[in-house]
């Protein structure tokens, strides 16, 4: 075999083969491909003035109910828009509708994230209203959503007190990559040993700059900071 | 993190070039990865082996270069070096520092024939 090509000439005999073996240079990064589609959804939120908000968290930290109160709270004053990502079953999808607000359920299958492909995809089917506001709830998942550049204004993460105040630190670059860390559930409080500034400390060691809200989606302890908040945006006339 | 998605990635981006370039097999594909983005490299090099099995890139091999994680520490006004997001800025301790590398994920070129 010859050691230079492994073809099954033998090494005495000529090769007869033009060894083209070149460098080629690429430069690009490995989710490029992701970014080319966040920034035509992000062009297109520009476009049509759509503030858009991608809520990721583990599964069962009650971004859905949140996501019910919240719209019910901000009903009429805004438009709102859901786009539901989950692996199965359009059951979120289902909540969402029962509130009246427009939803699209996106099952992602084996994936575990929702990415700038399936969003562009989704923009096309839905019809945003200008001046309105965009929920994306991701799929429960404290780790792979926080790659992927959806398009959105920013990310918010939604962390709720059943799963332990250090989850900062174990999931770090989720809390790095957002702007909001809602803090959800503390009507249960004083059933559980979360400690809520141990856990704010946790995330601004991460990110300096994150912002913390705390709710309770189920009591509505809260909800009117969280919409307070989605209302101070200036892009809203 | 997502090594089999990453590796997928990879590979369209390899191939599409390798078209390009009219070649007939990719060899060889140098990458870089940050230390803070948190790839396991056995979960990548499988992955990846195993996406490429029935393409140009079969067998290829992945060489890859590691970018130590370093930040701007706002109160020392210095970079320094960090091994995880939640390290304090080693020379005065604080948290108050904005990562200037160790995020990377790319690909830089490949080998082909």
């Amino acid at each position: 075999m010859c050691g230079y090509c492994g073809c099954e000439q033998l090494k005495s005999e000529s090769h007869g083969h033009h060894h083209d073996h070149r460098i080629i240079k690429i430069e690009q990064d490995i989710l490029s491909e992701n970014q080319r589609y966040a920034d035509k959804n992000r062009e297109y939120f520009n476009q049509n003035r759509v503030l858009t908000y991608n809520l990721m968290s583990s599964p069962g930290s009650g971004k859905t109910t949140l996501l019910v109160e919240t719209i019910r709270a901000l009903n009429p004053k805004l438009t709102v828009t859901v786009i539901e990502g989950d692996q199965q079953t359009d059951r979120d999808a289902k909540r969402i509708a029962e509130t009246g607000a427009s939803v699209m359920q996106i099952n992602t299958g084996k994936s575990c994230h929702l990415d700038g492909h399936r969003i562009n995809h989704a923009l096309q089917e839905l019809s945003l209203p200008k001046n309105s506001l965009l929920f994306i709830e991701n799929v429960g998942n404290l780790v792979c959503p926080a790659l992927f550049d959806l398009g959105e204004t920013c990310k918010v993460v939604i962390l709720s007190v059943t799963e332990g105040d250090d989850k900062p630190l174990k999931y770090p670059y989720m809390f790095d990559q957002a702007k909001l860390l809602i803090i959800n559930k503390i009507d249960l409080l004083p059933y559980v040993s979360f400690n809520v500034n141990q856990c704010i400390e946790y995330a601004k060691r991460i990110n300096p700059k994150i912002e913390v809200l705390q709710t309770s989606a189920t009591t509505g302890l809260g909800v009117s900071n969280w919409c307070d908040w989605l209302m101070r945006e200036e892009t809203y006339v | 993190m997502h090594e089999l998605n990453l590796s997928l990635n990879i590979l369209d981006i390899a191939s599409a070039q390798a078209q390009q370039e009219h070649c007939h097999r990719i060899k060889k594909i140098w990458l870089e990865i940050g230390d803070l983005v948190g790839i396991e490299l056995d979960a990548l090099q499988f992955s990846f082996s195993v996406v490429a099995s029935q393409s140009i890139a079969k067998n290829a091999v992945l060489e890859i270069k590691f970018v130590e994680g370093r930040a701007w520490c706002s109160q020392c006004q210095k970079n320094v070096t960090i091994k995880t997001y939640f390290d304090p800025c080693t020379l005065c301790g604080c948290y108050d520092y904005c990562i200037v590398e160790g995020k990377e994920l790319k690909i830089i070129k490949m080998e082909v024939e």
